[in-house]
């Protein structure tokens, strides 16, 4: 044995350490492009003739901002709603079918919300078939006549957000119920607690953990929603920036409503984070999960009748529209281009899942073989940029990756060699790297989660038989996570495939994702034309799903 | 069968001089110095939060005290000035509360997870030593969840005992396991360690564990240890009242309420002690029976503990013209005719144990 004198970080710790500091950074740099370029607006051009900020502060900002927050609380609303109870009921129930019930409650976060919106509005608003026979049967004349629930509407698009999000919270929170400890029921049992009251007063609070972060997650993708609240024309701080940047020609306007955005974002992430801070579970080898209580055959009908509604709302019903758009318009929907388009969109959801993948076990390995303050705000600046909305981390990338491509191009040139062209912001690296901003919070919270219930002293036996931290990561932390790590890359993935206003901004010249290529067509309200490739982007995102299925199934 | 590294008689396994450990401004261990011989097994006994577990972690190397010096065999592993020796790089075995066996690995693969460096053939062998040793040598391929509790433990001390550490630390290893199974587990695991003279040191809050297991016994309080000394010295004759009440080794009364209480009873014992300090009046030296006069000694209550029975009652004192009732016990071989509620006389029948305050 020797002692090491003043004991100094050894090199590859030093290798991670600077890695990860470097690529906290460049996560950062986007909102960091953005604030500089609100700020220098001030300093650089000539007030006067940019007053688009000033003129929607004075007018219609704090509008923007309560459409924003309404649409961000109603769909949680509705996520919770569609999510908690099921969520109970697949976890604490044994009833026919439930291991399929549980499965197809996932299946609407193939859906995009502004798929659903489209199918929802064309069938529910004023022309569409629901109304007309309703006209037809009653007799009605006008709208006057009677009432009908208006789906361009906050509400609306609450709903349509809802349904397309819940799954989040019921995966999280379906896993912890599955998990929740058989001594603990016994013991609320013991002392005479029903089993509604265990369930509020015992499962809820500890599944508090789960469903923060499930509604964390629901929250920021309602507010970074471009194409949800577009076509109902409801104007939130998102769209906003998308008209500050591409109608008034504004960066600096965009740049600063973009600040306002992330500010409600810190304050989620910190709610978040404050209502867990107090509750640490331990997954430790003593509490045996409860079994399953059978139901009953009107309980389980009732479940079914709930549970099928839900799932026929947020997958079926759009599912099937789509396809008999296909066959309404097949010579619309049949062509090599949408091939092309599933492929490339394939390939960079998978780049982009695999890189945000790996950064989410570095940042969180890192904090936890050493936990301190500058490593837990690493992690926390690499999932940042899921409070980015699209539109503004497109914008947030493009103006660094402009810079570089110029630096590039005159460091070439001054070397007497001709100009390389774009080769940052206009190819698919700038894409990847949105990708990758955005979503690496999905991965950390997934990654996060995993190291969470992994009770601390694996690591200190580990240690005790002579293992480096190498060893300990390959051979204990992450043969344990592997089902983490296989959601993680999962979630990241769809998300990337269903990904809208960055991949608007962002793709490169003559380059369609699928995404774009179906919203094209959408808002021009023409999905019919483009239903095969809105049913590709539910079938690649559905593949995820039946992994994610049985991966869960195995853990 | 597995050779642990033996030692001459007389060396010090383990040193540990003026240790401290401080969490968030609190210091948990204060000037903690003690040394085992090697071989011995020593327990660290002692309330919940006074530092027991963080002295274990700390001689382990899991966590990095803010001064002191610590040997192992001679060769410092931390020192304030030279530094510190990583926990993997000491030859120490830990055996942890909850076992902390790795659940996604057989029971074969989690023993050989410490054995870096053998061969394929090595490593097989060595697993079924060790598994033998702990008499488990048909559940190689068994998953830890498919385990009992007393098994899940004798697979963690296979698996620290596997790579032959010279010292093996244990923190509640028998906390989880109870009555006849825990009474042969503490024996078995006793006579391995004795046989291969592997130094332990072990914490526990449950004194019989300490009076079955160790040569010696450590009563820490407060972050330092109060007395370290044989487990029957340390229950019979406690340094002082922390030590005497955590051991429960009898009635401890300060000298005021003592001298006023023995001063009805028979008593020869110099009563020209200074004010300060205490007697510990042990229950099975104290001779009660009933009395028809009002003593100001009350019978409470009664319970058979299956050696006899002991007697809870309560004694008025006046100090300073302020009432106050001390609760003593004593105890019985045979039941008295006594009823609770009757009035008693007491008789002391050795002399009490002086303690320091």
């Amino acid at each position: 044995m020797n002692v090491k004198r003043n004991a100094s970080p050894s090199i590859a710790g030093l290798l991670v350490s600077t890695s990860t500091t470097l690529i906290a950074l460049i996560m950062l740099l986007p909102i960091a492009a953005l604030i500089y370029e609100s700020i220098a607006s001030h300093f650089v051009s000539v007030p006067e003739l940019d007053t688009t900020f000033s003129d929607l502060a004075d007018s219609v900002l704090s509008h923007y901002i309560f459409n924003s927050l309404s649409i961000v609380s109603g769909t949680l609303l509705f996520a919770c709603l569609f999510a908690i109870a099921p969520a109970w009921w697949c976890a604490h129930y044994e009833f026919t079918g439930r291991k399929v019930l549980q499965w197809l409650m996932i299946f609407p976060l193939a859906i995009p919300a502004y798929i659903s919106a489209y199918i929802y509005t064309d069938a529910l608003d004023y022309a569409g078939p629901i109304q007309s026979s309703l006209r037809q049967v009653f007799a009605w004349q006008s709208p006057q006549d009677y009432w009908f629930f208006d789906i361009r509407s906050h509400w609306g698009a609450s709903l349509m957000l809802g349904l397309a999000l819940y799954p989040y919270i019921f995966l999280l929170l379906r896993n912890t119920f599955e998990n929740r400890s058989q001594n603990l029921t016994q013991a609320a049992q013991i002392m005479g607690a029903t089993p509604r009251k265990i369930f509020w007063t015992i499962h809820l609070p500890l599944a508090r953990p789960s469903l923060a972060i499930g509604c964390t997650l629901v929250a920021m993708e309602s507010l970074a929603d471009y194409g949800t609240v577009q076509l109902f024309a409801i104007s939130t701080l998102t769209t906003a920036i998308y008209d500050s940047w591409l109608v008034y020609g504004s960066l600096a306007s965009a740049a600063k409503i973009s600040c306002l955005t992330l500010l409600f974002v810190i304050t989620l992430v910190a709610l978040e984070k404050n209502s867990r801070k107090k509750q640490q579970h331990f997954d430790s080898r003593g509490g045996k999960a409860c079994p399953k209580e059978k139901a009953s055959n009107i309980k389980s009908a009732f479940i079914w009748f709930i549970c099928g509604g839900i799932v026929c709302l947020g997958f079926f019903i759009p599912l099937l529209t789509l396809v008999s758009y296909c066959f309404d318009y097949w010579r619309e929907n049949m062509n090599e281009v949408i091939l092309t388009h599933s492929q490339s969109t394939f390939l960079l959801a998978a780049t982009a899942a695999l890189v945000a993948t790996l950064l989410a076990i570095l940042f969180n390995s890192q904090q936890r073989f050493i936990p301190s303050t500058k490593n837990q705000f690493k992690l926390t600046l690499s999932s940042l940029g899921y409070a980015i909305p699209g539109t503004v981390l497109a914008i947030g990338i493009l103006i660094p990756l402009g810079q570089l491509d110029l630096w590039t191009n005159q460091f070439i040139t001054s070397l007497g060699f001709e100009k390389v062209g774009l080769i940052f912001s206009g190819t698919s690296f700038a894409l990847i790297l949105a990708f990758v901003i955005r979503f690496s919070a999905i991965s950390n919270g997934s990654i996060q989660a995993a190291y969470k219930t992994m009770p601390p002293n694996l690591d200190a036996a580990s240690t005790m038989l002579k293992a480096s931290k190498f060893k300990t990561f390959t051979k204990i932390h992450f043969p344990i996570m592997r089902p983490a790590v296989i959601t993680a890359f999962l979630l990241v993935f769809i998300e990337c495939v269903k990904e809208l206003p960055a991949s608007l901004l962002l793709r490169p010249f003559d380059f369609e994702t699928l995404a774009t290529y179906v919203y094209q067509f959408a808002s021009d309200e023409q999905l019919e034309h483009a239903a095969s490739g809105a049913l590709l982007i539910i079938v690649v995102s559905l593949v995820p799903i039946l992994l994610l299925s049985r991966s869960q199934k195995m853990h | 069968m597995i050779q642990t590294m033996t030692n001459p008689p007389s060396v010090t396994a383990v040193e540990l001089t003026n240790v401290e450990v401080t969490f968030n401004d609190t210091q948990v261990l204060q000037n903690l110095s003690f040394s085992l011989a090697d071989g011995e097994i020593l327990c660290l006994l002692g309330p919940s939060g006074c530092g027991k577990t963080t002295a274990l972690k700390t001689i382990a190397g899991l966590v990095i005290p803010q001064q002191g010096q610590i040997e192992l065999f001679g060769e410092t592993v931390f020192s304030d000035m030279q530094g510190n020796t990583p926990a993997e790089q000491r030859s120490i075995g830990f055996i942890f509360q909850d076992y902390a066996l790795f659940p996604h690995m057989t029971i074969g693969q989690n023993i050989a997870y410490g054995l870096a460096g053998l061969s394929k053939s090595e490593k097989q062998q060595r697993i079924e030593e060790s598994l033998q040793l702990v008499e488990l040598h048909d559940l190689e391929q068994r998953f830890p969840h498919e385990l009992s509790g007393g098994q899940q433990q004798r697979v963690a001390v296979a698996r620290a005992l596997a790579p032959k550490p010279q010292i093996l630390l244990m923190d509640e290893p028998f906390s989880n396991i109870d009555g006849q199974v825990k009474r042969r587990m503490m024996a078995d695991l006793r006579k391995l360690l004795k046989d291969h003279n592997i130094s332990c040191i072990f914490v526990t809050h449950a004194k019989d564990e300490a009076f079955a297991f160790a040569d010696k016994t450590a009563v820490m309080v407060a972050g330092d240890i109060a007395q370290l000394d044989s487990p029957a010295v340390v229950f019979n004759q406690p340094k002082n009242k922390a030590v005497a009440e955590f051991m429960e080794s009898g009635n401890v009364s300060s000298l005021r309420h003592s001298q006023q209480v023995l001063d009805n009873i028979n008593h020869q014992w110099p009563k020209d002690l200074d004010n300060s300090g205490y007697w510990l009046f042990k229950p099975q030296h104290i001779a009660i029976k009933r009395s028809l006069q009002s003593t100001g000694i009350q019978l409470l209550d009664c319970t058979y503990i299956g050696r006899g029975y002991q007697y809870e009652m309560s004694i008025q004192t006046d100090t300073h013209n302020s009432n106050k009732t001390i609760i003593w016990k004593a105890e019985n071989e045979q039941a008295l005719e006594i009823n609770i509620g009757d009035n008693l006389a007491l008789e002391y029948t050795s002399t009490p144990h002086w303690l320091n305050t």
